[in-house]
């Protein structure tokens, strides 16, 4: 594991295996993320149109996505 | 539901609890079905997986990576780390609003509406409510859709009845599921085990 730090640490900018993995893996996390504050605003009762409207993205995208899981 | 479940395929359910259990899950997933799955090697199709790396041990251990850092892998937290972001950090945060474990599992908490709610309760009066209270977890819904989809997988076959095979189809879900994403952290595509599943119960017919 302090390989995978080193490797990092030592590649940063330059290989783009660590930053498209990067990217990856910010991807994932702002899916989880988005889960999240997706089924807290159903909670508080919000609207899909208020949610994606949030988010920037249209009513019916947001029900696609977290609709029915 | 589990009428047509084998008794081999009911004690992969049976197993599936356990593991949840032991992973500290209060809920039964698709993930906890592989293993559960994984538990009977000798089952039909299911070598299959052992061919392909695919065992307890390897496949505790993936889910234990997928789950271990709010679902993303440790080589996902350093790739993290060189944009700045401290996963562990992200997590605490998570956590402090969300409860334990949100991070791992934040599809958990879209199964609020209160429609959907009421819609899935007759599934779970007919066969878990009395388990309730001996303990049985509730299932996740694409746990449930796993095994809708292996009912489905037995009848394509014109088999009787679901078994072991049958669940280990149902779980490679196109549209992916948890134990898919452990498969796929075994390096392995779901795919392809369904092929060779295919072909392996053919084989043994």
């Amino acid at each position: 594991m302090t390989e995978a730090v080193d490797a990092a640490a030592a590649a940063t900018s330059q290989d783009p295996r660590v930053g498209l993995g990067a990217v990856a893996a910010l991807r994932q996390l702002v899916e989880r993320l988005e889960a999240l504050q997706v089924g807290s605003a159903r909670r508080h009762g919000w609207s899909w149109e208020e949610i994606g409207q949030a988010l920037g993205v249209s009513r019916q995208a947001v029900h696609k996505k977290h609709g029915r899981r | 539901m589990f009428e047509r479940f084998t008794p081999a395929a009911r004690q992969v359910v049976v197993c599936a609890q356990e593991e949840a259990r032991t992973f500290g899950h209060p809920w039964l997933g698709t993930e906890h079905l592989l293993l559960g799955v994984l538990a009977d090697p000798q089952a039909p199709g299911v070598s299959v997986l052992a061919d392909l790396g695919v065992t307890m041990d390897t496949g505790r251990a993936a889910l234990r990576q997928l789950v271990g850092r709010g679902g993303l892998s440790e080589s996902e937290a350093e790739a993290l780390r060189t944009l700045g972001i401290d996963l562990d950090e992200v997590r605490r945060r998570v956590e402090a609003s969300f409860g334990p474990g949100a991070l791992d599992y934040p599809w958990l908490s879209l199964n609020v509406p209160r429609q959907q709610a009421r819609r899935r309760r007759p599934w779970r009066r007919h066969r878990c409510e009395q388990a309730d209270a001996t303990g049985h977890l509730p299932f996740m819904p694409r746990a449930k859709r796993a095994l809708e989809r292996a009912q489905r997988e037995a009848l394509a076959l014109g088999d009787q009845y679901v078994g072991v095979e049958h669940v280990l189809l149902g779980l490679l879900d196109p549209k992916s599921n948890t134990a898919v994403e452990v498969l796929r952290r075994l390096d392995t595509d779901p795919e392809v085990i369904r092929t060779r599943v295919l072909a392996d119960l053919g084989k043994a017919a």
